[in-house]
């Protein structure tokens, strides 16, 4: 059983992780659906199978979007932000293999701003990301006990 | 069911006229000259741009394209605009033949 923080520091904290990652997701993701061709290319470059590209050229954009989407919403707010966290996940474990050398290539980065960034620079900000996603999602609850027992006596039960 | 945050709503609409504003200029690719990179032919004849151009400042899409890479990567540059070649001197991609591309060959990682 759980109990919400409300009214708390921390609440406007979650709040306003919430609302940096509905920006990062929703400028990311269309950021890609706006220029696809290019987001195509960047992927084509990356050191992933190109059978998958035309499949990721779609499911990247789409996940992003849909997980902005979800973190508007009261019901699939949580959704949401287990989504973000999955993705900003996966995202820097790919770019540590990057950074680990674990490819024969250094690619270039993705679109948007991000592509002025050194890949350093990108690991960084999804780790701190990462960080406050987390935060937003398992710091806002507090454990409870279990529920007291109420222990009724029989001089109680009597009277 | 809990309301919709309107906050968060106006921010995403942010988000999506940002990511509109920042899309990148789309370069016609009659405008751009065609160039290979990131091999080398292991005899040292055939020496192809081994550089990430974006890590060296040059942007996507207004100064070169990636194109879809079959055995060799290649990319699209803006023959108005600079680059770099492998020594680190940087060139007009006007001086650099437009065909005539030898892909034969035995290529090897410039790493």
């Amino acid at each position: 059983m759980t109990r919400k923080v409300k009214g708390s520091p921390f609440a406007l904290l979650k709040h306003c992780v919430e609302a940096l990652l509905v920006l990062l997701f929703m400028y990311t993701g269309f950021s890609k659906l706006f220029a696809l061709e290019d987001f195509t290319g960047t992927l084509y470059n990356q050191p992933i199978p190109h059978v998958f590209v035309p499949l990721l050229t779609w499911i990247f954009p789409c996940l992003e979007v849909l997980t902005a989407g979800c973190l508007l919403f009261g019901r699939t707010r949580r959704i949401g932000l287990y989504s973000s966290l999955a993705l900003m996940i996966l995202f820097t474990a790919y770019i540590g293999a990057i950074l680990l050398h674990f490819f024969h290539k250094t690619p270039c980065s993705c679109g948007g701003i991000f592509r002025t960034l050194t890949w350093p620079q990108h690991f960084a900000i999804n780790l701190g990301l990462i960080m406050l996603t987390c935060l937003a999602l398992f710091q806002g609850r507090k454990p409870q006990g279990p529920p007291s027992k109420t222990i009724s006596s029989p001089i109680n039960s009597a009277t | 069911m809990k309301k919709i945050a309107f906050d968060l709503v106006l921010i995403a609409l942010f988000g999506i006229a940002a990511a509109y504003t920042n899309k990148p200029l789309t370069v016609g690719p009659k405008s751009l000259h065609k160039y290979s990179y990131w091999y080398t032919t292991t005899d040292g004849s055939k020496i192809y741009y081994g550089f990430d151009l974006t890590s060296l400042g040059y942007t996507q899409g207004l100064d070169y394209d990636c194109v879809t890479p079959a055995a060799t990567c290649t990319f699209d540059g803006d023959p108005t605009r600079a680059h770099s070649d492998l020594g680190g001197q940087y060139f007009f991609s006007w001086d650099v033949p437009v065909s005539g591309f030898n892909n034969t060959g035995t290529f090897c990682l410039f790493d």
